[in-house]
């Protein structure tokens, strides 16, 4: 009797429950095979039409015709540059700024320096979701105007910096928080000095966050088009100096399949390089990270 | 023979300590002698260094040694090297411990056992002043390591903290190689000769036993060893800064029963060499190594000492009824 009991009890609650494992499994299969297909069928896309263009010749030469024709090496060089730009000026500062707000270094702050550096991180996360071409107006007034850089290189550079800052220094300081604090506190314990604890233990150890941090400011940059057409413009020619005009990839790509009649061949090729050029940076930095940590 | 010399002694006169035992946890270095020559202290000897080895345990302003350099005088006879008074730590509104008076001796085991919560951590951590860095912690009463003030607003900490050691409950090597987590506070207290560094690093992994078993890949990662391993990589690493006293927080408890074994063999051999306080809640742990015990119990949420005394006298003679009851295991 009471066994009966038990099975009427039980019966019904595991049937449902079976019913909802098993759709848990269809859509925690679905999802990604959704995900991975889309991905898989925009690379192939790329491939199939991007790869045919794709040469050294055209990596080196200048383009012509608009970009019908000729290559993208001038504005590949930009790219560059211009990425170099936004790292050399986002790196140092977005460390330093993760730093001061993780708090991982010193004292506890005080009241006030906590209010401050809540307010600073709520403004970051509010910088960071702002739409790009706002950035790209700022940075036009801004750098191009109020600090008379014009249309250039260092002033798209700038420009990106100021748009990667948030994502790169939320990310950096959340990788320094994720450094167990038994790791401070033994280091404090051996009488190591702040600086030493900071350069020695906590960003090796924050390394890999740190890189993710960098990886998907670098992927946000090379993707922009809208900061840097009031910029760094888009002139295609080599640049002379960091105060030339340069065009970005990400805007040849634009031009060519929206304002260029016929420009399609080399929009695909160029996307390539691009979507070439996010993949080598990912796995360097990943690789870079990897061997820093296992120096130890 | 009143001058310090630890690591300076002459090979030649003191036989290599280590020389064919097997995993020793033997600690006994030089440390039982005492040595004269001054001028055989390392070219980057400076004071307050590690150049300079001060004598803290044998070797004081007032000991007194034979002709072979082993001191006459014992350890107990000193006095206490650590002594608190009236100390209470809070942490925002909350009392973690009140009023206490603990005293330390010299080269002596004293075991701090207690419940859960109530404040032991806390006590450790206000010696090497680790409440500095935790938000909202407050610390009132006074802390005398040997002639030091240890609450002295105007205490360098990065001094004290070389002269006491800590160890935690959670192994926490640096994720480091297992020569860059020795060299690290070496380099940092002021060591610059490689040689004497490696020579440091090769003595302390002997002094834990650990040395056979890493002489191979000193330079991988450390956090790939096992539990007991990495406890003793961090005994290892305070044990090279010479420091006067150690602290461990319940050293054992997050290791399996062999490898607590081997640290506290290990801890028991510091005895005479080092001042300890261990935080232990393995009575049987107390019992087995501790010279002296102090007892703690929450009373109102507020964690204080009820009792100190010898081991003996804690264990089998409690002058209060609740450490009586603790130590049956009747309660905590
Ligand atoms: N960082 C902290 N912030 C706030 N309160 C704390 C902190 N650390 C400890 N406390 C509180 O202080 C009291 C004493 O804690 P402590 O860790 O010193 O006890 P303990 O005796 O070491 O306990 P256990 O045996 O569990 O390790 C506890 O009530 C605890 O909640
Ligand atoms: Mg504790």
């Amino acid at each position: 009797m009471s066994g009966r009991v038990r099975a009427g009890a039980f019966g019904p609650a595991q049937l449902g429950n079976g019913r909802n494992d098993r759709l848990l499994a269809v859509a925690a299969w679905t999802v990604p095979v959704l995900v991975g297909g889309v991905f898989g069928w925009l690379l192939f896309d790329l491939l199939r039409h991007g790869l045919g263009g794709l040469s050294w010749t055209f990596l080196t030469t200048a383009p012509e015709a608009a970009g019908r024709a000729g290559g993208i090496g001038p504005v590949l060089f930009s790219t560059l540059l211009i990425l170099a730009v936004c790292l050399l000026a986002a790196v140092p500062v977005g460390m330093l700024t993760a730093v001061l707000l993780s708090g991982v270094v010193g004292r506890p702050p005080s009241q006030m320096r906590s209010t401050f550096l809540r307010s600073v991180r709520r403004s970051l996360d509010v910088l960071a979701g702002v739409p790009s071409i706002v950035f790209g107006l700022f940075g036009n007034a801004f750098f191009s105007i109020v600090l008379g850089m014009g249309f250039s290189i260092l002033s798209g550079g700038l420009t990106l910096a100021c748009m990667v800052l948030p994502i790169f220094i939320r990310e950096a300081e959340e990788a320094l928080r994720q450094v167990p604090a038994e790791l401070r506190l033994s280091a404090a314990a051996l009488g190591l000095s702040r600086t030493k604890t900071l350069t020695s233990i906590l960003l090796p150890a924050a390394l890999p966050g740190i890189t993710v941090g960098l990886v998907l400011g670098i992927g946000r940059a090379l993707a922009e088009t809208a900061a840097l057409i009031f910029t760094s413009g888009y002139v295609d020619r080599m640049p002379g100096s960091l105060l030339d005009s340069g065009r970005s990839l990400s805007i040849h790509i634009y031009d060519l399949s929206m304002n260029v009649a016929g420009g399609e061949p080399n929009a695909y090729a160029t996307a390539l390089v691009l979507v070439g050029l996010l993949l080598v940076i990912n796995s360097a930095a990943a690789s870079l990270s990897a061997r820093w940590h296992r120096r130890g | 023979m009143k001058k310090p010399g630890l690591a300076q002694i002459d090979p030649a006169a003191a036989p290599e300590p280590h020389g064919s035992e097997p995993s020793g946890v033997d600690v006994r270095v030089a440390r039982d002698v005492c040595s004269t020559d001054r001028a055989a202290a390392g070219p980057d000897a400076q004071p307050g260094g590690i150049g300079e080895i001060t004598a803290h345990l044998l070797c004081g302003p007032g000991c007194e040694c034979d002709e072979n350099g082993v001191p006459l005088q014992t350890i107990a006879e000193q006095g206490p090297v650590l002594s608190v008074r009236g100390l209470s730590c809070s942490y925002g509104d909350h009392v973690a411990f009140q009023n206490v008076d603990l005293d330390v001796a010299k080269g002596q085991i004293t075991a701090l056992i207690g419940p859960s919560g109530c404040g032991k951590t806390s006590l450790l951590s206000c010696v090497n002043r680790l409440t500095d860095l935790i938000p909202g912690c407050r610390v009132a009463g006074r802390i005398d390591l040997g002639d030091l003030d240890v609450l002295s607003a105007s205490l360098d900490t990065v001094a004290l903290r070389r002269r006491v050691g800590m160890i935690f409950q959670k192994p926490n090597p640096f994720p480091l190689s297992i020569r860059r987590n020795l060299e690290l506070p070496l380099r940092e207290h002021g060591m610059k000769s490689k040689a004497r560094r490696a020579e440091t690093i090769t003595r302390v992994l002997r002094d834990v036993g650990l040395w056979d078993e890493v002489r191979d890949r000193l330079d991988e990662l450390a956090t790939g060893l096992s539990g007991g391993q990495k406890q003793r990589l961090c005994i290892a690493r305070a044990l090279a800064l010479e420091p006067e006293i150690i602290l461990f927080d319940e050293p054992c408890s997050a290791l399996d029963p062999i490898s607590s074994g081997v640290v506290e063999d290990l801890i028991a051999g510091l005895r005479g060499k080092y001042t300890v306080v261990i935080v232990t809640h393995n009575l049987a742990q107390a019992r087995r190594i501790a010279d002296r015990v102090a007892f703690f119990w929450v009373r109102n949420g507020v964690g204080r000492l009820v009792e100190q005394g010898t081991a003996q006298q804690i264990f089998e003679q409690p002058g209060d009824e609740l450490t009586r009851a603790y130590v049956a295991g009747m309660r905590g």
